[in-house]
């Protein structure tokens, strides 16, 4: 794949530039668009017919209406969505996604204290604020917890789950040895980066491991203030392969960082 | 907090219908799907940003058309048409059978659609360092995820 442009009319994508007249890009890249739309006169005919376009939705398909209309969508498939649950050509996934949801609980049960105790110390990632990154492998019947440094192959199904304690926000990502960087929480990426609290959360998503070689890395990133994903993803990027299995991220002294680490086996 | 469906579609479905019109070049059924990526909206409001909701929006927009356009395998009618007919009947790792399958696709239910990475890049012009701002992953993830669904592509092709 061509890292270029595919051809298209105009020099700067519809959705960015959607974005950019609600103010939502980021402000280098806003004033990227910027530049082009006043260097380009499609573009600025292209953000009018934008405008246009609009209100002449906003008048065919009224507001209101748009919304009722979603909201008997919405009872619509809610209604449908239930017995499909309890019909057998889904008991599979019903019955794999109750595994996946109730086993991490079973191994940390109840409310977890505060502070983990000796005896899970080696199996958890805690970073300086006292929060907890939790990985484990969905294996037959059950969940096994990973410590660092265990073993892991491709096809494993991993889990993850984190405690936030002290920790108000967060990012958990993973880097695998060959440089790639998967972000897990917020998912998406817009979504915002805070922790939920009261316990171990788990991480309604799940993590099987390609062929990447000689390790999978997970990433804790915590603060008490919202966290730039994109300075995150960004750092662990700027890692060479070979750091990434262990180096810390260049990212400012106030964002704690913790980690665990699979080693890859074939 | 529930979602102010309303306030939202007022700020945004304008964009949202003209998605739907560009992929599914039927009035009828954008307004439908438009409707349909503001009821996934409602199921997934708590990850909404409301300081920037545009691009949820685009990418959820997507997937429903893509799931549409797979839905009535429609015969394509000029090369975008194509474009995003192929990707979106191109099979996913699901569609490839077996449990252990399944379960991985059940698993990763909540990464970004391949299918959608391929639309924003192919379709949208969008270069792979802004699929990959938005929607998350590494420029060398975006890389890999194109790089399986064109060999799904291919395959498909090779068997039709």
């Amino acid at each position: 794949m061509s890292n270029a442009r595919a051809p298209q009319a105009l020099s700067v994508p519809v959705l960015l530039l959607e974005r950019h007249r609600r103010g939502e890009l980021d402000p280098a890249t806003d004033a990227r668009v910027r530049a082009a739309v006043e260097a380009d006169p499609l573009l600025r005919a292209e953000l009018d017919a934008l405008s246009a376009d609009d209100d002449a939705v906003l008048r065919r398909h009224p507001p209101h209406e748009v919304a009722r209309a979603v909201a008997a969508r919405s009872a619509q498939a809610e209604a449908q969505a239930r017995p499909a649950w309890i019909g057998g050509g889904v008991a599979l996934l019903a019955a794999a996604m109750a595994a996946f949801v109730v086993l991490p609980r079973v191994l940390v049960p109840g409310s977890p204290p505060a502070e983990p105790s000796a005896q899970v110390e080696d199996t958890v990632a805690k970073g300086a604020t006292g929060a907890h990154l939790i990985v484990f492998r969905k294996a037959a019947d059950e969940a096994e917890r990973l410590s660092d440094g265990a073993e892991a192959a491709e096809g494993d199904v991993l889990g993850l789950a984190y405690q936030s304690a002290k920790a108000a926000y967060g990012v958990i990502f993973s880097i695998d040895g060959r440089g790639t960087v998967t972000l897990h929480h917020p998912s998406p990426p817009e979504a915002s980066s805070a922790l939920a609290t009261g316990g171990v959360v788990n991480l309604d998503q799940g993590y099987q491991l390609d062929d990447a070689p000689d390790f999978e890395r997970f990433v804790l990133v915590t603060a008490g203030h919202p966290i730039d994903v994109q300075q995150v993803i960004s750092a662990a990027e700027s890692l060479s392969p070979a750091a990434a299995a262990t180096a810390r991220l260049p990212l400012p002294a106030d964002l704690q960082q913790a980690s665990l680490t699979l080693k890859k086996v074939r | 907090m529930a979602l102010d469906v309303e306030g939202l579609y007022r700020s945004h479905g304008p964009m949202v219908l003209r998605r739907c019109r560009q992929l599914l070049r039927d009035e009828e059924q954008a307004v439908e799907a438009m409707q349909d990526t503001f009821v996934q909206l409602i199921r997934a409001s708590e990850r909404l940003d409301a300081r920037a909701p545009t691009s949820l929006l685009y990418r959820t927009a997507t997937n429903v058309c893509l799931n549409r356009l797979r839905s009535r395998r429609r015969r394509p009618e000029d090369p975008d048409d194509d474009l995003v007919t192929r990707i979106a009947t191109a099979p996913d790792e699901a569609a490839l059978g077996g449990a252990r399958l399944m379960l991985a696709q059940i698993f990763a239910r909540e990464q970004p659609s391949t299918k959608t990475i391929a639309v924003l890049h192919l379709l949208d012009g969008l270069t792979l360092e802004e699929v990959a701002a938005e929607v998350g992953l590494s420029v060398s993830g975006v890389r890999k995820r194109l790089r399986t669904l064109r060999q799904h592509v291919v395959e498909l092709e090779g068997v039709s």
